[in-house]
């Protein structure tokens, strides 16, 4: 039989290690959730603010403006200059970079002898640094010189100013990404892996094999990555900044202009920092939306 | 429901947080240092010479500004001034949007040395601070050119040092002209044309003339539309602004810039900025650039690759309205606006240092003692280049001329600058588009900040 004493002792214990329990997650969680707040959230909630604000750099943030820069951000025909050229980046990366690396992936998971080879040769591009590829890019483009136009010339073309052309400025900026399929080939190519071999047996077993076995046994298996790798790569897509940055930085005309890099033009040349927060801040709701009607149509498909 | 869409919300807003929050974010927090700082430095009846206390004060200086001359300049005002000790550092790649920044975030250079454009884009942006106390208790300033001093007021007030006059004009390659056959430089726009026909060989890589359009188009631009006959802005009697972007002397500009692109006499990549032409020019792939005549414009093609023995220099051409003109300006040192009162004391001492009659001297006795000097109009009036050494005739001969047709940039491009730098890039990228369209969009885009800009003048004189 316990004494008193012993069973306020074990009680004691118990507490203290429901407490310990509880509180050392959080304890584990603060610094993350700290930081994501301060560098994050915060930062997200000054934008907000500030869009409501002609910013005065002496005396930040400067006159209260209610929602007067919405309004004239409505009406500058840049900003929806920007988001069609958004949304035209948004396709082509999706058409060009985001179908690309399943289909590799599906032939690489078909594959045994040269599985590793393959692996590192898609991989190798997404390693070098983005700078120097595209500089090796816009040698490429480069009207007079470059590789691409003596193709064209070859084939007998005229040729063509690819990044001073506003018809081809986008897919100038955009090709260069499918150019071996990056991270992306080696997840679909581990997910492919991943898929329990019996499922693979009865599937042969039951005459499913080749293209009707990628179709009706590989890629219901690894839809729920492709599905993230879709949302992954439309919010990409919606916040390119980079690379028409690094490309044309919006020339010919803002022609290749991504709503980021108008955002980042508003802040950098103009200094309205009212204008370009309130861009980015429906730039965020936008994402939001169309991530949102992304998710329900998966689900429902689901159901 | 409800919890999933405000979970995409927040996820959606951490991508897009970056991106709105990095410019501005440090600006709200800083706000109440800053804003008390600024005020009591902007109020400030006198600046304090007396109580010299201990203070370290940050300047931004270009990696490759290590002149000697400089260093020893430093080296002295630190024995001159040993309560104010001089953290140097490398001025960032994007130096003149980082300093926007700095200020807001309150961590701003003490001193800083800007061009013209520059400068009053920061004027009509309340980023610089008004030095006519400064001014008022330095004798020293009576030595400074007036109508530079005078081209950095805005209402009433002085913002800047001026330390150099500028005056634009052409750099050409005179071996590249040797071999084209073209032995005179041209003397109207037909000439100018004809010449950067020339000039143009694709079999070389080579083309005519390095034309920006895409970067601060409208600074290059304003010349050829005064070369036409006219102008961007127009400054009224009672100092407000009204806009002329519409101007038929600007549409002239602007099909003369598109007859240059359609005859391909200039830059096949129409990407190319100020700085990527430059190096064409230095590197010989290009024949004729606009740009300051000047020692230092000289020396940074010399240091792209160019030789200085290849280079020769034209003034402007004169356009379709008969006469010729081309643009001046000054480059500048500035009080930010949110420096605190023992700071901008400091900086101010340091720009007074830096720009007195000795250290003028030691600058170009160093660059006469390396050979001929570049012409130079100096801001001091008690220093004259000549007295110094040999200066470079050819170059004093054209920026002469050039000084001759010069004129400051369109009234009120602190205000409307962007929007006209938005323009040109619009009618030189899309070749499609109607100039008198695009013209009014812009001009109609660009007056809330003509409305501002002159409430901002009425004010100032009420």
């Amino acid at each position: 039989m316990k004494t008193s004493s012993s069973v306020i002792t074990t009680h004691r214990h118990l507490h203290i290690y429901r407490v310990k329990k509880a509180v050392i997650p959080w304890l584990f969680l603060l610094p993350g959730l700290l930081s994501t707040f301060v560098l994050r959230y915060y930062t997200i909630f000054q934008g907000l603010k500030l869009s409501f604000y002609q910013y005065d750099v002496a005396n930040p943030p400067g006159k209260f403006v209610g929602f007067e820069k919405f309004g004239e951000l409505f009406r500058n025909t840049d900003y929806w200059q920007a988001w069609r050229n958004t949304f035209v980046y948004l396709v082509l990366i999706v058409a060009l970079n985001f179908f690309i690396p399943i289909i590799q992936a599906l032939f690489l998971g078909e594959i045994i002898k040269l599985r590793g080879f393959f692996s590192t040769f898609y991989i190798l591009p997404a390693v070098i640094p983005l700078t120097i590829n595209i500089t090796l890019w816009k040698w490429i483009w480069e009207p007079e010189f470059g590789v691409a136009n003596y193709l064209v010339k070859f084939f007998g073309a005229d040729p063509i100013p690819w990044l001073s052309d506003a018809r081809w400025v986008k897919f100038c900026i955009i090709f260069p990404g499918i150019i071996g399929g990056g991270f992306s080939v080696l997840l679909y190519l581990a997910a492919i892996l991943g898929i329990s071999e019996d499922v693979k047996e009865a599937s042969m077993l039951d005459g499913c094999t080749g293209f009707r076995r990628m179709f009706y046994i590989i890629l219901p298996n690894i839809k729920f990555l492709i599905l993230i790798q879709f949302v992954l790569t439309t919010m990409t897509a919606l916040q390119l900044l980079d690379l028409p940055f690094q490309f044309t930085d919006g020339a010919p005309a803002g022609a290749s202009t991504s709503l980021p890099l108008f955002i980042y033009h508003y802040y950098t040349r103009n200094y309205d920092y009212g204008l370009g927060s309130a861009a980015a801040m429906t730039l965020m709701m936008i994402i939001a939306v169309i991530t949102f009607i992304q998710l329900k149509l998966n689900n429902q498909e689901s159901e | 429901m409800c919890k999933r869409f405000l979970s995409i919300i927040l996820s959606a807003a951490l991508c897009t947080g970056l991106l709105s929050g990095c410019g501005g974010s440090g600006t709200a927090e800083s706000a109440g240092s800053t804003a008390a700082a600024q005020t009591s430095a902007a109020s400030a009846s006198a600046p304090a010479a007396e109580p010299e206390k201990d203070i370290t004060i940050t300047l931004w200086q270009q990696a490759a500004n290590t002149a000697e001359a400089t260093l020893a300049m430093q080296q002295s005002f630190q024995k001159d001034n040993p309560h104010i000790k001089l953290n140097i550092v490398e001025t960032p790649d994007n130096g003149t949007d980082a300093i926007i920044a700095a200020i807001a975030a309150g961590n701003a250079p003490a001193a800083i040395q800007m061009g013209y454009p520059t400068v009053m884009s920061y004027i009509y942006r309340n980023a610089c601070l008004p030095i006519d106390d400064f001014i008022a208790k330095t004798p020293d300033f009576s030595n400074f050119e007036k109508t530079q001093v005078e081209s950095f007021a805005v209402n009433g007030k002085h913002y800047a040092v001026p330390y150099d006059k500028y005056v634009m004009g052409f750099y050409y390659n005179k071996r590249l002209f040797e071999e084209a056959g073209v032995t005179s430089t041209p003397a109207t726009w037909d000439e100018f044309l004809e010449t950067a026909k020339k000039l143009t060989n694709p079999a070389k890589q080579q083309y005519g003339f390095g034309l920006d359009a895409i970067q601060w188009g409208c600074w290059h631009f304003e010349t050829w539309v005064w070369g036409a006959g006219g102008d961007l802005t127009k400054q009224n009697s009672d100092g407000t602004l009204t806009l002329t972007f519409t101007d038929p002397a600007a549409i002239k500009a602007a099909e003369f810039y598109r007859t240059l692109k359609k005859e391909k006499v200039i830059q096949s990549d129409g990407t190319k900025n100020l700085e990527a032409l430059t190096k064409d020019f230095a590197m010989g792939k290009s024949a004729i650039i606009y740009d300051s005549i000047n020692a230092g414009t000289l020396a940074k093609f010399v240091d792209a690759g160019a030789k200085a023995e290849e280079i020769g220099y034209f003034a402007f051409p004169k356009g379709p309205s008969g006469n010729a003109y081309t643009q001046a300006g000054a480059n500048a040192w500035v009080l930010p606006a949110t420096s605190d009162m023992d700071i901008a004391n400091a900086g101010w001492t340091y720009i007074m240092y830096a720009n007195s009659k000795n250290e003028l001297i030691n600058t170009l006795k160093e660059q006469a003692a390396k050979g001929p000097l570049g012409a130079a109009i100096l801001a001091r009036t008690d220093v004259k280049v000549s007295d110094i050494g040999e200066i470079d005739a050819e170059m004093q001969a054209v920026m002469d001329a050039s000084n001759l047709i010069s004129k400051p940039e369109f009234y009120g491009k602190g205000a409307v600058g962007s929007f006209a730098d938005d323009m040109v890039a619009k009618i030189f990228g899309d070749t499609n588009s109607d100039i008198t369209k695009v013209f009014q969009e812009y001009q109609d885009k660009a007056a809330k900040a003509v409305e501002e800009f002159n409430k901002s003048v009425k004010e100032s004189k009420n």
